[in-house]
Parts: C-alpha cells; sequence; structure tokens
C-alpha cells in the first residue's frame, strides 16, 4: 500500500501532465490560428470565389425589350404573340441599370455590355449609354451609335461603401429610318424565321481595400483587424509567459 | 485551485483563440462577383395579306384584280344579260371586295389608290365609268349600288375617292374589307356612250394600288 505522500505526489504529477497536454493543446491551436491567417492573407492577395455585396436589378428581370409599345397618343401599336419581346421601327426603351455596393468596402468593378444577333441581319437600332454623372459613355447628346458599337463599351469604375449608380442605357428604332424597304424586308423575314438580338450587361466586381477609398483607417476596417492581430499576438505572449511559469513553478516545488 | 485556475485560464485562452482565429478568417477575404443582366427580343413580323393572295414578301408585290368579275344590271342586282359575256356597257354595274388582312404584330393603315386607262378609244372621249368605295363587314354583306351622285369619274386616268379608301388595321388579324363599285350609267347626263359603243374596241382597264404602312 503506497503512503498518503507517495499517493498526492503521483497525483500532482496526474494533474501537471494534464495542464502540460493543454498548454500544449493551445500552442497548437494558436499555431493553427496563424496558419489559417496565413492562408487568408493568401487569398486576400489573389481571389477567392465569395461574393461581393453588390445589389443590382440585374440579376434576375432585365427590361431592355418590351412585348407591347405604346406610341405617343398612348395606343399600343406593336405587340409581341405568345408574350415574346419584340422591337419594331418606331420603337425605344430607356432602361435605368442600378449598381449598389451593400458590402462593408469598396468595390471596383468593369461593366462590359455583350450583343448577340440571333441571324446575320444587321437590326438598325441605335443606342447611347449615360454614366451615372451624365455624361455619355456611348453616343453623345446629338448622336446615337449602331448597337454592335455597344461591345466597345469597358467602363470601369468605384463605388464606395453603401454607395449607388445608375446608368441609363437606351435604345431606339427609327421609325423614319430612312430605309423603309429594308425595314420591311426585316419585318417580313421575321415571319419565318427568328431575327432578334439579346443586350447583356455583366458586371465583374472585386473588393477594393485601398485604406482612402474607404473612408481611412479605422472606417476601413484595417483598425479592427489590427486590433485583432495585436490580441492574437497577446494570447501568444500570456501563453509563453503561463508556461515560463508553469515550468519555474514545477522547478521551485522539485517535481 | 490553483491549477483549477490554470485550467480556466486555458480554457478561456482556447475559446479567444478559437474566435480570433474566425475574425480573422472572414476579414482578409477578397470577394469578387459577377453579375449578367441580359434581355432579348426579336423583330415584330410584319405581315399583311391582300384578299386571298399569299402574304406580302417584299415591299411592293402585285396582286390580281378581278373587278369587273360579275357585271349586275342597274336595275337590280342581277347579272346583266342585255349585254355580252365579260362586256360593259351603259346600264351595267359591279363591284369586287378587297379583303387586306394585317397578320402583323404591328398596327397597320391602309391607303386605296384607283387608276383607269382607257386605250383603243376614240380621241377626247373620257371614261364613262363611275367609282366608289365603301367598307363593309363581310364579304357576304349585300351589295346595293351607291347612287350616281355619290361616285366618281376619273380624271386625268387618276380615280380620287377620299372616303372610304383608308383605314386602319389592328395588329394580329385586323381585317378591312374594302368594296370598291363601279357603274356604268344608263342615263347620263352627258355622255358619249354611242361613240364607244361605235368604237366597239375601247378598253378600260382599273389598277389599285393598296399601300400598308405601319402605324407609328
Amino acid at each position: 500500500m503506497p503512503n498518503t505522500s507517495e499517493t498526492t505526489t503521483q497525483q500532482k504529477k496526474r494533474s501537471s501532465g494534464v495542464v502540460i497536454a493543454l498548454l500544449a493543446l493551445l500552442v497548437l491551436l494558436t499555431l493553427l490560428s496563424g496558419i489559417l491567417l496565413s492562408f487568408k492573407l493568401i487569398d486576400y492577395i489573389t481571389v477567392d470565389e465569395r461574393e461581393v455585396a453588390l445589389q443590382s436589378n440585374l440579376d434576375a428581370e432585365f427590361d431592355l425589350f418590351s412585348v407591347e409599345y405604346k406610341n405617343a397618343s398612348g395606343e399600343i401599336t406593336v405587340t409581341g404573340t405568345d408574350g415574346e419581346n419584340v422591337i419594331a421601327p418606331g420603337t425605344s426603351v430607356e432602361y435605368t441599370i442600378r449598381l449598389r455596393n451593400t458590402d462593408k468596402t469598396a468595390i471596383d468593378y468593369d461593366m462590359i455590355p455583350d450583343i448577340h444577333f440571333t441571324s446575320e441581319h444587321n437590326i438598325p437600332i441605335l443606342v447611347r449609354m449615360l454614366a451615372p454623372d451624365g455624361s455619355y459613355l456611348v453616343g453623345d447628346a446629338k448622336n446615337w451609335v449602331e448597337v454592335k458599337d455597344l461591345n466597345s463599351l469597358n467602363e470601369h469604375a468605384t463605388l464606395k461603401k453603401g454607395e449607388s449608380a445608375e446608368y441609363t442605357f437606351q435604345w431606339k428604332w427609327a421609325f423614319e429610318s430612312g430605309d423603309d424597304a429594308y425595314d420591311t424586308e426585316l419585318g417580313n423575314a421575321s415571319v419565318a424565321t427568328d431575327i432578334g438580338l439579346s443586350v447583356a450587361f455583366t458586371v465583374q466586381a472585386e473588393a477594393n481595400t485601398d485604406v482612402e477609398t474607404n473612408g481611412g483607417f479605422m472606417a476601413s476596417g484595417l483598425g479592427g483587424i489590427v486590433l485583432l492581430g495585436l490580441l492574437v499576438l497577446l494570447l501568444i505572449i500570456v501563453l509563453v509567459l503561463l508556461i515560463v511559469y508553469l515550468v519555474k513553478k514545477r522547478k521551485s516545488e522539485g517535481v | 485551485m490553483k491549477k483549477n485556475k490554470m485550467m480556466r485560464i486555458a480554457s478561456v485562452l482556447l475559446v479567444a483563440v478559437l474566435l480570433s482565429t474566425c475574425a480573422i478568417s472572414g476579414t482578409f477575404a477578397k470577394y469578387t462577383t459577377t453579375v449578367t443582366g441580359e434581355d432579348s427580343a426579336r423583330i415584330a413580323k410584319w405581315e399583311i395579306k391582300v384578299d386571298t393572295f399569299a402574304t406580302a414578301t417584299s415591299d411592293e408585290q402585285t396582286f390580281e384584280f378581278d373587278v369587273f368579275n360579275t357585271i349586275y344590271d342597274t336595275t337590280g342586282s342581277t347579272a346583266e344579260t342585255d349585254v355580252a359575256t365579260n362586256l360593259i356597257a351603259p346600264g351595267t354595274w359591279g363591284y369586287f371586295d378587297l379583303v387586306i388582312t394585317n397578320l402583323s404584330e404591328v398596327t397597320a393603315e391602309y391607303t386605296l389608290t384607283l387608276n383607269e386607262t382607257i386605250t383603243n378609244g376614240p380621241t377626247g372621249i373620257a371614261s364613262p365609268i363611275l367609282y366608289s368605295v365603301n367598307t363593309v363587314d363581310a364579304t357576304t354583306d349585300a351589295a346595293v349600288l351607291p347612287a350616281a351622285t355619290a361616285m366618281t369619274k376619273a380624271a386625268s386616268n387618276a380615280i380620287t375617292i377620299t372616303t372610304g379608301s383608308t383605314g386602319t388595321l389592328a395588329m394580329t388579324n385586323g381585317t378591312a374589307i374594302v368594296r370598291i363599285y363601279w357603274q356604268w350609267e344608263f342615263d347620263a347626263a352627258t355622255n358619249n356612250d354611242t361613240a364607244l359603243g361605235l368604237d366597239g374596241d375601247t378598253q378600260i382597264t382599273v389598277s389599285a394600288n393598296v399601300v400598308v404602312n405601319q402605324v407609328d
């Protein structure tokens, strides 16, 4: 039968072992957090697949074209059968593309148009595009350009946190385009063949981490990151101090 | 007791490390996104049919116009039996229904103009034929010869008829039935009927020009 002092010593050894194991675990976790942080820093330098909180009306419905069009008297003069969008001489639309940055940081974005024709026919619609400040990105106050020229647009801009931007896209098919015979030819050919076009606008956005763009050091969120970094550093220091303390204590107890 | 404190401190540290790891991992991400808005449309159909003839496939299309197909007696609405077949003479009349259908996806309007040409006739004698244009609801509607005073003679070939010669065609299936009447009065106030009859070779040709335009 072991005496009482031996039993106490053994219990102390077991307890110390548990504490050391826990401390070792903490060290491992600290290392792990450091590794994770490193990975995220690498992601930060490159690009990951997560989404910027960019709100717009681009996602689902994009009403550039219509099933029906009214004339100046309010009478419906163009209607697509079967609910299909159509275009015809004398029709036009002005559509506002709204972007809103709801993320915590600024975003840089590119707006890239993409025009596709469903046939080889040239469709004589003319377009213009206005930037949020009212300046013309495509065409100008007096001149419209062919729809295919819209492909040359590559708008690059920045939206600060919470900011919105509105682009105005305009198209028209002049009623008197100057070539009634061609307009008629298109209309006649459309009876048997699908002659049309699609217009797409793609907005590619990326977080802008520039401190100034994000309203300064604290407003940009970098202050918080630095504070968190300091917290992690503090935890590591505390861990080291704890280990040193325990080692010294064990030595002083002669264990 | 001291070791229990150590355990607590260690636990707090553990939680703190985990929380800070999560926080940092969520803060440093560089996000990207791509959103695309797209819309498409096709060209509205332009499909006009004149009478029973095939749909126009170009901006100019010729159709058959048989205005003298049926010849009636001006005394009523019965076929003329006192004049040889396919010939006209004083006291004859007739009509032709021109059915204009808009199968397009746009509203359209039509304008009908008639043109008359006399060939092989005696010099200086004008055509005795009167014309009028009316719209009717159906080709089966009874034909009623308009009063001569409501009809028009050709002047220098062109037949100017303002009433009933224009109209709107609703989109997708708008139809207008334009009835073109003609008449050779039996007892016209001034006429050259006898001269024309003696000539016996006078040819009267009537053409109809239907222009259908899209309504803005």
